[in-house]
Order: C-alpha cells, then structure tokens, then sequence
C-alpha cells in the first residue's frame, strides 16, 4: 500500500473528530474537553497553531491515518516531540503506516531529543 | 515564611542545577542528555526560549538572607482530550522552604499566568517517593491508566 504524508487542512476535520473518538472509546477515556471542530480551528488550523496533525492519504485519495502532535520539553532531554494521538484506519493498519508517520516526524524535526507519548494501558 | 515568586534570569542557573542534580539523584535518574548551564541558556534565557522558569525567593533562617527556595521549570505541550496544557518538567524546593505551602502557591501562579491552560501535567520517578508525595500533595492526580512511552533519538 502506498501512501503519502502531508500536513492536516481544514477538510480532514471529519476524519480527525472520528479518528479522535475512536481512540478515546478503545481507551476507556472520557476527555474532559472533547475535541472539536472549534478548538481545531483555533488551535491547528489558525496563524498561532498550539499542535499539529499530519494525514496519510492513499494512493486512492483516502485518508488512511493521522498523527496529532506538539513540541514538549524535558529539561533533561530538550526539545521533544509530544504525540496526542496517534490514528490508523483500520483498513490500512498492518501496512507499516504507523512506522512511517513515526519516521516522518523524525525526520521532520532532526534535532528533537525523542518522541513522547501517554498510552492508555486498558486498550481493547 | 514569606516569599515571591518571580521569572527565573540566568543567575539563577547555579541554584537550578543544584536542584536539578538533588532530583536526579531521588529519582535514580542518569539522563542521556542532563542538564547544564549551556542548555538552560539556550533553551530558556536565549531568542527563543523553548522552556520557562520560575523562581520563588525566601528569607533563609539559617543564613538570614533573601534566597532562592525553589524553582519550576516548564514548557507547554497539548493534550486532544484538554487542549494546551503546561508541562512540568522540573520542581523543586530547598529544603529550608518545605512545608511551606510553596508548591501549593506556585501551581497557583502558574494558572493565574496562564488562565487559559486547562491542567497543569508532569512525569514523576516511581522510585522518587519524595516527588510523588509532593505532587500528590498539590492535589494532582495520578495517571496509572496512561504510562508515558518514549522513542528516544539514537545517536
């Protein structure tokens, strides 16, 4: 399966909030501030964005998996990289593309001491 | 005891690392990176600081002096499920300023700074049992459920 990563525009709002829900009920999770299209637009897709996402879309045009991310800071490490969420379709899981998104941010902040991230030890 | 709390300045840097080597020490923690006084001045004092401090000053009994009694260092990062949150990434108070309602005050600071932060976030040792009193004593709660994974870069 091919696919391509690029950055997350306001059209893959939908599938972001869906990814989103999908991970929060696999975690049990009930956040305190769901997300939404409104603090979307203000904090990713404004002129002063608080966090990131990058989409994989395949070959088709699909969305097939995303990465929600921000910088952090261990003073210990330095600058780091702090994944929020971390989707895959599950018609594309098994194909790599959850690697590939991991490279991706690798080589997109060389200098980034690590990539962080809390996952939810009650997954089902 | 009295204190105020003010924006860490590079003097600080020798009271921070002093610190910086006790936590690491109760937290049985040999970083790959550590810390030092060229890290601190770019990350934190430089163009672009990517990292803040605070100070807390306080009448010393045992010197009888106005001295640093604690510091906390942050940054911001972003939780989907609360929105931009601050991350606590060092916290620490001397120990002539213990039990003094230091902690309590500085968290309060912190979200009177930032009113727009939803949550105040920080990792703990589970060896330091120090530290986990403390944050536990500030009213936060533990995450068992989210263990923090990390891919550190190899060199």
């Amino acid at each position: 399966m091919s696919f391509h990563i690029r950055p997350a525009v306001e059209s893959d709002i939908p599938f972001i909030l869906h990814g989103n829900i999908v991970v929060d009920e696999k975690s049990h999770y009930q956040a305190p501030d769901a997300l939404s299209v409104e603090r979307l637009k203000r904090d990713i897709f404004s002129d002063n964005p608080r966090a990131f996402i990058d989409v994989a879309e395949l070959n088709e045009g699909e969305l097939g998996a995303f990465v929600f991310y921000s910088y952090c800071y261990y003073a210990s490490e330095g600058e780091g990289i702090w994944v929020t969420n971390l989707y895959i379709d599950p018609l594309a899981r098994k194909t790599g593309l959850g690697g590939a998104l991991m490279e991706h941010l690798k080589s997109k902040f060389p200098t980034c001491s690590g990539i962080y991230g809390a996952i939810a030890e009650k997954i089902h | 005891m009295n204190f105020t709390i003010r924006p860490a300045t590079e003097s600080d840097i020798p009271f921070i690392l002093r610190g910086n080597d006790i936590i690491d020490q109760l937290s049985d923690l040999k970083p790959k990176r550590g810390l030092s006084a060229d890290h601190l001045r770019r990350d934190m004092f430089g163009e672009k600081p990517i990292a803040y401090g605070l100070v807390a000053m306080a009448h010393n009994p045992d010197t009888d002096r106005l001295e640093q009694a604690a510091f906390v260092i942050y940054s911001f990062f972003y939780l989907a499920s609360e929105g931009n949150s601050i991350w606590v990434s060092k916290f620490f108070i001397d120990p002539f300023c213990r039990k003094q309602n230091l902690g309590p005050t500085i968290k309060k600071y912190l979200f009177d700074t930032y009113p727009d932060a939803p949550s105040i976030f920080g990792s703990v040792g589970v060896y330091n049992k120090v530290a986990r009193m403390f944050f536990s004593s500030l009213g936060a709660d533990r995450y068992d459920d989210f263990p923090l994974y990390g891919a550190k870069r190899k060199p």
